[in-house]
């Protein structure tokens, strides 16, 4: 392995609106080597990648390529660098094949029409060279997830790319595909080309990485060699000082009012997961992405209908009809408040006001105009919306007022059972604390919360049990506040920490 | 309250439209049923007329040949306006288009009509006011002053005179006809027919095919299946020029172009004139759609210069005008394609 | 390449000079009634213009043929304006209108009372949009080539049962059945269409705004996976919408059918798109979520003062065509131009007072 420097940057510097999220970032990429890049949400990974593929430009700071200086303005001048992204949401075209996908946009013409011969002998010089296990003629449309990023890895390497950035490329794959793209990325560094790994999950890091860089807070604060470095280390840095418990809750459980879930299974995706929520606390739920707890939450309010196993509420069993447990009052923030929470186009108002028609409506049916108002300003007023215009459309408010709105549905009609599943993503550092304020107003009151994140912090402080799901079963529990970040975070790797383990 | 706003907006608007035409006296009431006689016109003396020409939609064949021959009958009145309009083959177009001219007070309303009773109410409405209602080709059920059109049932039957001379007797004959809610009015087929029964032997027919649409896709498409469905077809007898056209390419594409097949058509477009003349069809019932224009214009300013309309005229007088049609073949187009009114100028005569 | 922007700098200038006049004010104007008031302009403009250079068109008689033509639009706009914004898109009512327009037209000339028709009309209209609905909804199905196919199956059921007589030929009818015709009639210029078509509109807005029901059907088309979540059952709503719809159609149907005394297989036809653009010229958004029958009630006058203009230019029938899609298009473009516009407004609003209350806020707290 060559000790040449394929990517260097010295010093970048980025802010948004004043706030600074990358300090004096000093990346050094490997000729030849995987190179894992780790840190929390927040910690300016995607900032850092943005800027060296051209998507944001940098503040201050420089960057080389190769030992030469490069101005990187645009995409197009991260791809002539060299600098290509295999994105997550793969971008090829399904219904073409792997040759047609690879030279889409820069196909070899001859006399106007598209050499098909030519570009077919390159794809499968390529295909020869790096040893993948594809065919140049398959369709995409006909292939699996492995065998699409191995058709994206090539289009970036037929433009000659000297440098791969891979986002979180396992989220969907199957631990064989996984395993596959593995072998792949090792073709690829025995060639000479460097790759840029991002993920969450240790294990990987440890399987096919380098050396390892870590971000926390917009900083690198550490370059290890990842074949060697402990666990420990790693969640250490990116996680920092551990901070104190600020007046840790003390629940009110109310052990006669819960949710309990028994022997749930859906799919693939969870197997016999049992648990009880109790009135009175904050249940968090954490784990990556993929593992299990968006679906998990889903059914116990009855958006998936498909599960095995049973659900109940004080022993009476759950409906799995939303309008029913909505009237039971069950409420949920559901993950992605875009797509799947608000009325963009709607006012505040009604956003609000939605789910409550069979109080502020005259036999149900007709709007009490009086009510509805009434109703939408006290939420207004109580969880603090800004603007409090109660006319605007809700797409016209910041992330955090969106998420006041939503989260003001369901505690404006006093709801019983309250499900959040990542309430705070995109909302500011103020208005979490104020959100986290209203959730523990609520199960003082005697509801029973469960909320979802992956925020560390967020798992660690607000919620009094936290749970992990891990491969879609609980990996394990944490009681009495007992949950550090470092262990979950573990945890949520798949490593165990024993219960109550402190740093 | 901002809704209520603006509702009053609206009201205010209508309120202010209608209070703008009550000082209007010439408007009418719509539901005025008094009847009126219609004015003497002085067209002979340079007094001012107005006429509309609806058609079935600005895509119908003759439709420019049927206005040239109109506008050609009062190239010497400069006191007399033609204009006309496209309401794209929809009845409920052309009832809206009428009633506008009814509100400009015109003095005559030529009509293509599209359905023989979606247009009486507005018709007798016209007559009403006074407005002499001509319609042209197709028939419509309610009084109104005059009706124009080339023979269709004659035409059918003259046809089969003719083709009987020169087709073997008992010619094995498949008629391509109109679509089924237009058999009513384009009743070519059904005098074919008649002729068929009142000389018993003279024709075989094998099948009456009603066709969606008449086109020279859908003519072809239906000499296509007829063809393969019966052995020796001697005479395709065809209710339209297109369809005739359509099942000529039929022919030909079954190599069917020797045996002799007559195919005959019906209202001599180029198009079809051009068929002739190459020997592709047989021959063509032919009209000069100019003449039916030239016609409708002179007897509606007739009618107008006296005063009367069917209306006044009590409903009794009920003028039904047909112009024969000629029997085109290749021994007599030339003589025709020089003389006739349609634009034959994509053809190289 | 960000020419469509351009496009627009013309409306941009228009609505910014708005904005400027009326300060403040304007900006507490809803934005539904500002999207009305576009379209009243439009409307306002075109009869100002017909009046000073088509001398009839200021007639009485214009007038109230103006409004009995477009309420014939105006009424299937109710009900597509129910399914445009619950976000779907209906363009079978051409074909309900056939349908239910020739079977009235049969059973009216078989003498069956008036009510008796309408009732049948009217079930018969609700089967055809439930049908469109259940289908969209149980087989996951793309709503705009689903109505499209279900349009021409109306219309096939259409000619199925109109009269034909012995050999197969359609027999034109034309209805004497006193009580049935009347409804093609008019009190003292005020035709019983127009009358019906206010009431449609008055009650359908009142649904629409003011029930759960209708909030639910805004909601939807706003956002399907977050009504789901906040307890809406989405399958129901949207085949209620399209029912809605269907039963709209049948009423304009049988109006229509009652005016013209007969019906025929062309009855309805392109009142498919006819109906999407009036609403869309009247603001109701394709996609859904936005948009009132107010605003539908404004479109179909809009397009009936179109073609009213156009018969009364005469202009060469070539050209009419283009004229008319250019005035839509240019409506459209308006309404577009408006909502990138309004979105800023609002955006700028939310900014400005979320600043000025953080800026109080952190002088309280520091």
């Amino acid at each position: 392995m060559s000790e040449e420097l394929i990517l260097r940057t010295e010093n970048v510097c980025k802010s948004f609106n004043g706030i600074q999220v990358l300090k004096n970032v000093n990346l050094e990429i490997k000729k030849g080597e995987i190179h894992a890049l780790m840190g929390e949400n927040g910690a300016g990974k995607s900032t850092i990648i943005k800027i060296i593929t051209g998507v944001y430009t940098k503040d201050d700071g420089e960057i080389y390529v190769d030992g030469k200086h490069v101005n990187i303005n645009s995409r197009q001048d991260a791809a002539a660098a060299g600098i290509s992204v295999i994105y997550q949401e793969l971008s090829l075209v399904p219904d073409l094949t792997v040759t047609e996908n690879i030279f889409l946009g820069h196909e070899i013409m001859k006399k106007g029409l598209p050499d098909r011969k030519e570009m077919r002998r390159q794809v499968q010089a390529l295909i020869d060279k790096y040893g993948f296990i594809i065919q140049p003629d398959a369709v995409v449309a006909s292939m699996g997830m492995a065998q699409r990023q191995m058709t994206e890895i090539l289009k970036a390497l037929s433009t000659e790319a000297k440098l791969l950035i891979m986002d979180e490329p396992t989220t969907s794959l199957s631990a064989s595909e996984t395993e596959q793209l593995f072998v792949t990325m090792e073709g690829l560094r025995a060639h000479g080309t460097s790759i840029l790994y991002i993920s969450h999950r240790l294990e990987e890091i440890y399987r096919v990485t380098d050396r390892l860089t870590i971000m926390r807070n917009g900083e690198v604060v550490g370059v290890v060699d990842s074949k060697t470095v402990e666990p420990d280390t790693v969640t250490t840095l990116m996680i920092g000082h551990e901070l104190e418990k600020t007046g840790a809750r003390v629940p009110n459980i109310n052990e006669n009012h819960y949710i309990e879930v028994k022997d749930l299974s859906l799919g693939n995706l969870l197997h016999d997961i049992n648990f009880k929520a109790y009135s009175g606390e904050i249940l968090g739920i954490g784990g990556l992405v993929g593992s299990g707890r968006t679906e998990l939450v889903s059914c116990i309010y009855g958006a998936i209908k498909t599960y095995k196993g049973s659900i109940t509420l004080d022993g009476k069993p759950v409906s799995k009809n939303v309008a029913t447990n909505i009237r039971n009052g069950f409420g949920m923030v559901p993950e992605d408040r875009r797509t799947q929470g608000l009325f963009p186009q709607l006012s505040i108002l009604r956003n609000i006001t939605i789910s409550s028609y069979d109080r502020l409506a005259f036999g149900g049916a007709i709007v009490n105009g009086k009510a509805e108002s009434e109703h939408a300003e006290k939420a207004i007023a109580d969880y603090d919306v800004r603007p409090a215009l109660k006319k605007l459309p809700v797409q016209n408010l910041s992330g955090g007022n969106q998420q006041k709105v939503v989260l003001g549905r369901w505690l404006s009609r006093d709801v019983d059972v309250l499900i959040l599943d990542e309430p705070t993503v995109g909302v500011d550092v103020g208005v979490k604390a104020e959100l986290y304020g209203y959730m523990r107003k609520l199960a003082d009151k005697g509801a029973i919360i469960i909320m979802v994140s992956s925020d560390l912090a967020e798992l660690t402080d607000v919620s009094d049990r936290v749970l992990v799901l891990h491969n879609g079963t609980i990996f394990q529990e944490f009681r009495d506040h007992s949950a550090t970040q470092q262990a979950v975070l573990l945890a949520s790797s798949g490593v165990a920490a024993k219960e109550g383990d402190v740093l | 309250m901002k809704k209520i706003v603006s509702i009053c907006l609206v009201l205010v608007l209508c309120v202010a439209l209608m209070a703008g035409c009550s000082s209007d006296n010439s408007g009418n009431a719509a539901g005025n049923t008094t009847a009126k006689t219609a004015p003497a016109v002085d067209i002979n003396n340079g007094a001012e007329c107005k006429m509309a020409y609806i058609p079935m939609g600005a895509g119908q064949e003759d439709y420019p040949v049927i206005l040239k021959g109109m506008q050609e009958a009062i190239a010497l009145y400069p006191n007399v306006s033609l204009v006309t309009c496209d309401p794209g083959f929809n009845p409920t177009n052309q009832i809206d288009m009428m009633k506008e001219f009814i509100n400009q007070e015109v003095d005559v309303i030529f009509i293509n009509a599209m359905d023989g009773n979606a247009l009486n109410s507005t018709i007798a409405e016209a007559e009403e006011a006074g407005i002499v209602v001509m319609s042209i080709n197709n028939g419509v059920e309610g009084n109104h002053t005059a009706h124009i059109q080339n023979t269709t049932y004659d035409a059918g039957y003259e046809a089969a005179k003719f083709l009987s001379s020169v087709a073997p007797a008992g010619a094995k004959t498949v008629i391509l006809d109109v679509p089924a809610e237009l058999k009513a009015t384009c009743t070519m087929g059904q005098g074919f027919v008649a002729y068929t029964e009142e000389n018993a032997g003279s024709f075989e027919i094998l099948e009456e095919y009603a066709q969606s649409i008449t086109s020279i896709e859908v003519g072809y498409q239906a000499a296509s299946e007829v063809l393969a469905k019966y052995d020796d077809i001697d005479v395709l007898y065809c209710v339209n020029d297109n369809t005739a056209i359509g099942a000529a390419q039929a022919v030909a594409a079954a190599g069917l172009e020797n045996e002799g097949i007559i195919i005959w058509g019906y209202s001599g477009t180029p198009a079809a004139l051009d068929a002739i003349a190459q020997g592709k069809i047989y021959g063509t019932s032919y009209s000069d759609p100019f003449y039916e224009g030239y016609a409708a214009m002179v007897s509606a300013m007739n009618f107008v210069q006296l005063g009367i309309n069917g209306k006044s005229l009590g409903n009794e007088y009920y003028a039904n005008v047909y112009l024969p049609t000629l029997n085109v073949t290749a021994d007599n187009v030339y003589d025709i394609i020089s003389g006739t009114h349609w634009d034959m100028s994509d053809y190289n005569y | 390449m960000r020419r469509p922007y351009k496009a627009s700098a013309f409306f941009n200038v228009l609505i910014n000079l708005y904005y400027e006049l009326n300060g403040v004010k304007a900006l507490k104007i809803s934005q539904k009634l500002t999207r009305k008031l576009i379209t009243l302009g439009l409307i306002i403009l075109l009869s100002v213009i017909f009046t000073v250079t088509a001398p009839g068109f200021m007639k009485l008689r214009n007038i109230q043929e103006i409004f009995r033509v477009a309420a014939y639009t105006g009424i299937i706009c109710v009900g597509v304006s129910f399914v445009l914004i619950g976000g779907g898109i209906d363009l079978s009512s051409g074909g309900i209108i056939c349908f239910t327009g020739i079977v009235a037209c049969r059973l009216a000339c078989m003498n069956v009372p008036m009510p008796v028709v309408v009732l049948v009309a009217l079930v018969m209209g609700a089967a055809c949009g439930f049908l469109n609905g259940w289908v969209i909804t149980r087989f996951h199905l793309n709503d705009f080539i689903t109505t499209l196919a279900t349009g021409f199956v109306f219309t096939g059921f259409g000619l199925v049962a109109l009269l034909k007589d012995s050999k197969g030929a359609i027999v034109s009818q034309a209805i004497k059945n006193k009580g049935f015709l009347l409804l093609g009639k008019h009190v003292s210029g005020f035709y019983y269409i127009a009358i019906a078509w206010v009431i449609l509109v008055i009650i359908s807005w009142f649904i629409l705004t003011r029930t759960r029901y209708g909030l639910h059907v805004y909601a939807m088309g706003s956002n399907a996976k977050s009504s789901e979540m906040s307890g809406i059952n989405v399958n129901r709503m949207k085949i209620s919408t399209f029912t809605i719809c269907g039963a709209c159609c049948a009423v304009g149907a049988v109006f229509t059918v009652a005016y013209q005394q007969t019906a025929y297989l062309s009855l309805g036809s392109a009142m498919g798109f006819n109906a999407v653009a009036a609403c869309v010229v009247g603001g109701v958004m394709l996609g859904g979520g936005r948009g009132d029958t107010a605003g539908a009630f404004l479109g179909a006058i809009f397009m009936t003062l179109v073609n009213n203009g156009m018969y009364k230019y005469g202009l060469d029938t070539s050209w009419q065509y283009v004229f008319q899609g250019a005035v839509i298009l240019i409506a459209i473009i308006a309404d577009a131009a408006f909502g990138v516009l309004t979105a800023r407004k609002f955006r700028n609003q939310a900014d400005a007072a979320e600043n000025s209350e953080n800026a109080l806020e952190g002088g309280k707290t520091e």
